[in-house]
């Protein structure tokens, strides 16, 4: 035990005394957070539109109105032809075309989107017909319908009635930050002794092999621990994403996502031979399966089949459903019993291997 | 008194016998010089004994235990100081003191004497707080190698210490070592330097996995005709057939 902390009292120093671990152990999170739930959203604001007005009368007034007092648009230009419209849709200044035709013809209003990008051509498109649809004046007048679907659905947004990102970003951000610490510290700290040379001299010492390992991993563990909170609280107090489930719920799923990825940073010690491929390794074969086929960023669901059946051994894809189910929509711990699962087997699977490369490294 | 048996110790690694059937002894005290070309086997060897690789054949006894069944024990009783150097460099002189201190298990008092006594006899009190890296080479071998005995082991394995040392320091770094074995600490010391084989009460050369000669440095001067240690390394070494 005595030995133990002597050892973790080490691993400490090294952290604290290095610049670069330090900005990637306190900075990153920030900065990440801050960039996902800022910089980088998929929320629509302050769309361009324009009107192509036949009618000219109050209702389409009303209409423009009400398009603008929503946050999601801008009206850029009221044209007079629809091939001035095309016009603005061809230079980029307008996203979305309202054309109101004159009341003695088939009272449709036609919606017009640019989709070049689809994901927000299809939330312009919502926006807008929900925006139309529940106005007062078309419902005050039957004569006018909308061009839009021929059965106009009821929405109702489950969970996340503002459709903001963060909801999304969240989560995925903790799957990376947890990732990143764990296994990429983990497996940097360890291949840098053997670069210096002192882990043969911890190896001809009485010190266990595995108590070496244990111990190099405990202090990011309890860093992570630190980083959870961090980022849970920027995201209720800055970003205004609650926490609807149960919070020590989520910081078991937490921790037990953390071991799999110390795992997976032990494994990489293993492989690697110098901080440069382990940094490497970890950042292509870590990070990068993380941010692009955990969900994060783009829907599994969206993806074609050999891509999803490969995201199924990303760690983060099990995470980040289990957080969401439990930070965003406050499931209960049955919920998560499978992905939980998942993460356990991942976690015992890896330090078996692990355990066994790392004897055979020995030798 | 011996403290380190071996008797026809063998390592292969499928086809490749990197140590070959090699069998000496090592007295109580004794400063062995365990010479050879690179490639020869000598670090193969040497973790045998440190209880860091199982032989494939053969027997060893290091410090009174067999290297199959109890390296844990052979750790506890042997210290180590490695050709990279072996001391944390973002630790400052006293952590890496405590922190070695820890992993042998000493007492707090015990490790507070000894702090005292080592940094007193290498003149290192003023560096105390001092970050090892930015520490000149010479004082932190020296360092690294008080560290190495900081538990009293019956042992030091020492594999290249002085490499890229200045001569000074080097004869400095000699003088730690005769202390240490005047404390009945074997040195057990692997060096490119043949100045240091002179050093050395015994020394054995191994050439292709084999111990080709082991005496005193005196003795291997006149059965090989030589003045110097480098003249009956080279009369050995020549008949190597593997390369590095």
């Amino acid at each position: 035990m005595k030995q133990f902390i002597s050892f973790i009292r080490k691993e400490f120093y090294h952290i604290f005394r290095d610049v670069r671990t330090m900005i990637i152990l306190l900075v990153i999170p920030i900065v990440l957070i801050i960039l996902f739930g800022y910089a980088i959203t998929t929320e629509i604001k302050s769309s361009p539109f324009a009107v192509l007005d036949y009618r000219r009368d109050d209702v389409t007034a009303k209409l423009i109105e009400q398009l603008q007092a929503s946050e999601y648009f801008e009206l850029y230009k009221i044209v007079d032809s629809y091939d001035e419209a095309e016009t603005l849709f061809r230079q980029g200044k307008i996203r979305m075309l309202v054309s109101a035709p004159q009341p003695s013809k088939e009272g449709v209003i036609g919606i017009e989107v640019d989709a070049t990008d689809p994901n927000e051509a299809t939330a312009l498109l919502q926006y807008a017909t929900a925006i139309i649809s529940t106005s007062d004046i078309v419902m005050r007048n039957p004569d006018i319908q909308i061009a839009q679907p021929g059965i106009m659905p009821t929405v109702n947004l489950l969970y996340n009635p503002q459709m903001k990102g963060a909801y999304n970003f969240v989560p995925g951000v903790m799957g990376l930050i947890l990732m990143l610490i764990c296994a990429m510290m983990t497996s940097v700290g360890i291949v840098r002794e053997k670069e210096l040379g002192t882990m043969e001299v911890l190896l001809v010492s009485p010190f266990k092999p595995v108590y070496i390992v244990l111990a190099k991993a405990t202090p990011y563990l309890l860093l992570s621990v630190i980083n959870i909170i961090t980022i849970l609280l920027l995201s209720r107090f800055l970003l205004g994403v609650p926490i609807v489930g149960s919070f020590t719920l989520l910081f078991s799923v937490s921790i037990l996502y953390a071991l799999v990825s110390l795992c997976l940073g032990l494994l990489i010690s293993t492989i690697a031979d110098t901080q440069q491929a382990a940094m490497l390794i970890s950042g292509m074969a870590l990070m990068l399966p993380v941010i692009l086929l955990s969900g994060m960023v783009f829907p599994i669901e969206n993806m074609p089949w050999i891509l999803q059946l490969f995201a199924n051994i990303v760690p983060a894809k099990w995470y980040i459903i289990a957080v969401k189910n439990i930070m965003i929509k406050g499931l209960p711990a049955e919920a998560i019993l499978k992905e939980s699962g998942i993460l356990l087997f991942m976690a015992l699977f890896l330090t078996v291997v692990s355990v066994k490369r790392f004897k055979i490294r020995l030798e | 008194m011996y403290v380190i048996e071996t008797d026809r110790l063998t390592k292969q690694f499928g086809n490749f016998t990197a140590v070959d059937q090699i069998s000496f002894k090592v007295s109580s005290g004794e400063i062995f010089g365990f010479l050879g070309a690179n490639g020869a086997g000598k670090t193969t060897a040497m973790r045998m004994l440190c209880g860091l690789s199982i032989p494939t054949s053969g027997k060893a006894i290091v410090a009174g235990f067999d290297v199959y069944k109890e390296s844990e024990q052979i750790k506890k009783h042997i210290g180590y100081m490695s050709q990279k150097f072996s001391l944390y460099g973002d630790l400052k002189v006293w952590e890496n003191i405590r922190l070695f201190g820890g992993i042998y298990g000493l007492s707090r008092k015990r490790l507070a004497d000894k702090t005292d006594e080592l940094l007193h006899t290498l003149d290192l009190e003023k560096e105390r707080n001092t970050l090892v890296h930015s520490l000149p080479l010479g004082w932190k071998q020296k360092l690294a190698f008080s560290v190495a005995i900081i538990h009293d082991p019956k042992i030091v394995f020492l594999d290249e210490p002085t490499g890229g040392v200045d001569p000074v320091t080097r004869r400095q770094f000699w003088e730690l070592i005769y202390e240490a074995s005047a404390r009945d600490i074997t040195v057990f010391v692997t060096t490119h330097y043949m100045d240091e084989a002179e050093y050395c009460n015994r020394v054995s050369i191994m050439v292709d996995g084999r111990v080709e000669a082991l005496d005193t440095p005196s003795v291997l001067k006149t059965t090989y005709h030589a003045d110097n240690m480098n003249g009956v390394f080279q009369s050995l070494a020549r008949k190597a057939i593997r390369g590095e």
